[in-house]
């Protein structure tokens, strides 16, 4: 496992959102460097989202800024997502297209040139599809599938940031370790990781550190290899039940 | 953007959907062309039938005309083909064919309901559009599938079923968050869906359109036929633009695809059928259309009157007249005092015609500015007046039949008077009927306020509606 750089990679400052009379973020710091993976852990409604989409210009904060490699994402929402890789709880994909055809066109989309048919297929088998499952259409494809599919899409990228929001929800046990083996990957390859989940197991065993939010304000961070898995799982309880 | 736009294309030629919806459209577009096609095929085969019979009328009349000289033949008077009343009331009568328009394949209208010919003689006018042409009840009734049909009426609900959800449906599906995900101006993936259905629906309409005209055996060689069949096929570009422009200003308004779709269906049903229907209630309201039957009642009661002052009639008819009776023995013809009497009615019935025309002409105004409430009436106009089925060009035909049945009857009327007798030379001097058509400059200064109207509603609704549309494309 590398360790995060002195730089951030990902950074928010006093990022702020309101949604009417809700406030969904409220001054929220954080970074994430490169070789890292920030698990954010909170329960529905906590703001984990909605950070990973002023990230993405999905929402324009209030107040505050959300950075990708020093460059505020709102002055250069197309520059910041050249760095970056999204994956949502469900890759929606084209479903009448194959898995090659839907890297094809997320990659000239990502690219902006016309990209090797067969460098995408190398894409496809490292993010874990067979040779057979390249030219199937996704309509077919399971959920796992799919997200193999959005990894692909990132590696086809070269993003050095990944966006994940929630990516092992309704995973199976060997899917969700198979995505996690994946994310390894990524996280060697120096991509900072900012991943917002459930999954208390998943965040000790993949992050580099963790942040709780609640209330759309990060309660608590901690170094993954800091604490047991016991004591995250009480700690954000405790939180929870503040 | 064209990679975009291929991608575009591979997902779109994949659905199914796109298939059934083009399948429907191209074999109504079939079916409608045929029964063109098959309008057309009957009216020209009926007027080589009247051609043919005026030929050999007028052949047979020719070579009898000698023999009845030479005194070899001889006929009752009343059949005599050289006295100037019998030949001009109908032995030498010639026909005053409206030929099908240019377009008439493509759009028949209201051509199957108006008279296309008329045996011109010295008879008022009001005995001649009486025809003997038998037509299905049930068939005039229902009207005849045309690719005008078509154009106005199912062409709009392909280009929704394009355009409904171009953007609504990438929302629902999901896959608009991993698009926007990528740095890419939304405006350029937005601008391949847009442009790649823009094509393909200017595709269908010049597809239907010269698909249509070639199919129907129009004379696509003819100059005159490939000039209206481009304004037609502009006309129906307008027409798809219009549509396509409502379709994205309804994209733009981030509702579900489904709440789009009703929303379009909404929109196609006021412009397609209940405007066109309030237009046409609000014309019968406002300008009910003249009563035949009152004319004819008034013809009758002016040809009594006149027949009850019969002495009177044939006097004011002579003064009428000075210098052209020859002798006093054409006073006592009852030829002569027939047309006399025909002359009084008509001299009687004049402000009764006026009147009738100046209702009828009321009643095409005020179409003309109710046109204007829908797009679809507004095209409908400018497909009936290019193809030649329209009111207009049967309006153009009526003036040429007034024109042509004046001159006959002055022709017949002077030689009655004169007592003179027809021979085959006279006969081929007789005035010939010849329809020609409108000119460019009248028809194009009547589609022009239509055309414009329907261009800044395009530009009235597009423009903002891209405009929004991108906005909206921008929010996952």
């Amino acid at each position: 496992m590398t360790t995060a750089t002195a730089s951030p990679l990902l950074e928010a400052h006093g990022l702020t959102k309101r949604y009417g009379d809700t406030l969904a973020l409220d001054t929220l710091h954080l970074s994430v460097g490169a070789g890292e993976v920030y698990c954010l852990l909170g329960a529905n409604g906590a703001g984990k989202s909605t950070t990973i989409s002023c990230f993405l210009d999905f929402v324009r904060p209030d107040a505050g800024s959300a950075m990708i490699g020093g460059t505020v994402v709102a002055q250069d929402p197309i520059g910041t997502k050249r760095r970056l890789a999204y994956i949502p709880e469900t890759v929606m994909l084209y479903g009448n297209l194959s898995a090659l055809e839907n890297l094809e066109y997320f990659a000239t989309l990502a690219t902006g040139g016309r990209p090797v048919r067969a460098e995408l297929a190398q894409h496809l088998r490292t993010a874990g599809l067979t040779d057979a499952q390249l030219e199937q259409r996704v309509g077919g494809f399971s959920k796992g599938m799919r997200q193999k599919v959005g990894i692909a899409i990132a590696l086809a990228k070269g993003a050095d940031v990944l966006l994940l929001d929630e990516p092992t929800s309704g995973l199976d046990p060997k899917a969700s370790n198979e995505f996690h083996r994946l994310l390894g990957l990524m996280r060697d390859r120096g991509a900072a990781v900012l991943m917002a989940t459930h999954d208390l197991f998943r965040a000790k065993e993949s992050g580099t550190r963790i942040g709780i939010m609640k209330a759309g304000r990060k309660v608590a961070e901690l170094r993954a290899d800091e604490i047991g898995h016991a004591d995250l799982e009480q700690l954000y309880l405790t939180h929870m039940h503040d | 953007m064209r990679e975009l736009m291929a991608f575009e294309w591979r997902v779109l030629r994949r659905e199914r959907t796109l298939w059934l919806v083009l399948a429907v459209f191209l074999g109504l577009g079939a079916h409608a062309s045929a029964s063109g096609a098959r309008f057309t095929g009957e009216r020209r085969a009926a007027i080589a039938e009247l051609t043919t019979e005026q030929r050999a009328r007028l052949d047979s009349i020719a070579a009898l005309m000698p023999q009845l000289d030479a005194g070899t033949v001889s006929v009752p008077s009343f059949l005599d083909p050289r006295m100037p009343a019998i030949a001009g009331r109908g032995a030498a009568a010639q026909y005053a064919i409206l030929p099908p328009g240019p377009l008439a394949a493509l759009s028949i209208g209201q051509a199957d309901v108006q008279p296309f010919w008329a045996q011109v003689t010295t008879r008022t006018k009001q005995t001649f559009f009486v025809n003997d042409e038998i037509e299905n009840p049930a068939r005039l009734l229902a009207g005849r599938l045309d690719v005008a049909f078509v154009i106005l009426v199912v062409f709009p609900l392909l280009v929704l079923a394009l355009t409904f959800d171009v953007v609504a449906g990438e929302r629902e599906r999901g896959t608009l968050a991993l698009v926007l995900a990528q740095p890419v101006e939304p405006r350029r993936v937005l601008g391949a869906k847009v442009g790649l259905r823009a094509l393909l629906v200017a595709g269908m309409a010049i597809a239907l359109s010269i698909g249509a005209a070639v199919a129907t055996g129009l004379p696509v060689s003819d100059a005159q036929t490939v000039l209206r069949l481009i304004a037609w096929s502009g006309v129906v570009l307008l027409y798809g633009a219009f549509w396509f422009s409502v379709a994205l200003f309804v994209n733009a308004r981030r509702l579900s695809a489904a709440a789009s779709a009703v929303a379009l269906l909404g929109a196609w049903l006021l412009v397609v059928v209940v405007l066109p229907a309030l237009a046409a209630a609000a014309i019968s309201v406002t300008h009910p259309v003249p009563s035949r039957i009152v004319l004819t009642t008034q013809l009758r009661e002016a040809t009594d009157a006149a027949a009850e002052r019969r002495q009177d009639a044939v006097a004011t008819f002579i003064l009428d007249h000075p210098g052209a009776v020859s002798d006093s023995g054409a006073l006592s013809d009852p030829l002569v005092q027939a047309v006399a009497l025909q002359d009084a009615a008509e001299r009687t019935m004049a402000p009764h015609y006026a009147a009738f025309d100046a209702a009828l002409d009321a009643q095409r105004r005020a179409a003309e500015r109710f046109r204007l409430l829908s797009p679809a009436l507004v095209v409908q106009g400018a497909l009936l007046d290019l193809s030649g089925s329209g009111e207009h060009r049967f309006r153009h035909y009526e003036q040429q039949f007034d024109r042509y049945h004046q001159a006959w009857r002055e022709t017949f009327t002077a030689r009655m008077l004169r007592r003179e007798r027809l021979n085959p030379a006279s006969l081929a001097a007789l005035p010939d009927w010849t329809f020609v058509e409108e000119d460019w400059d009248t028809l194009g200064a009547r589609l022009a306020p239509g055309v414009l109207m329907l261009l800044g509603l395009v530009l009235a609704i597009g423009v903002p509606g891209w405009r929004a549309l991108d906005r909206a494309a921008r929010t996952a």
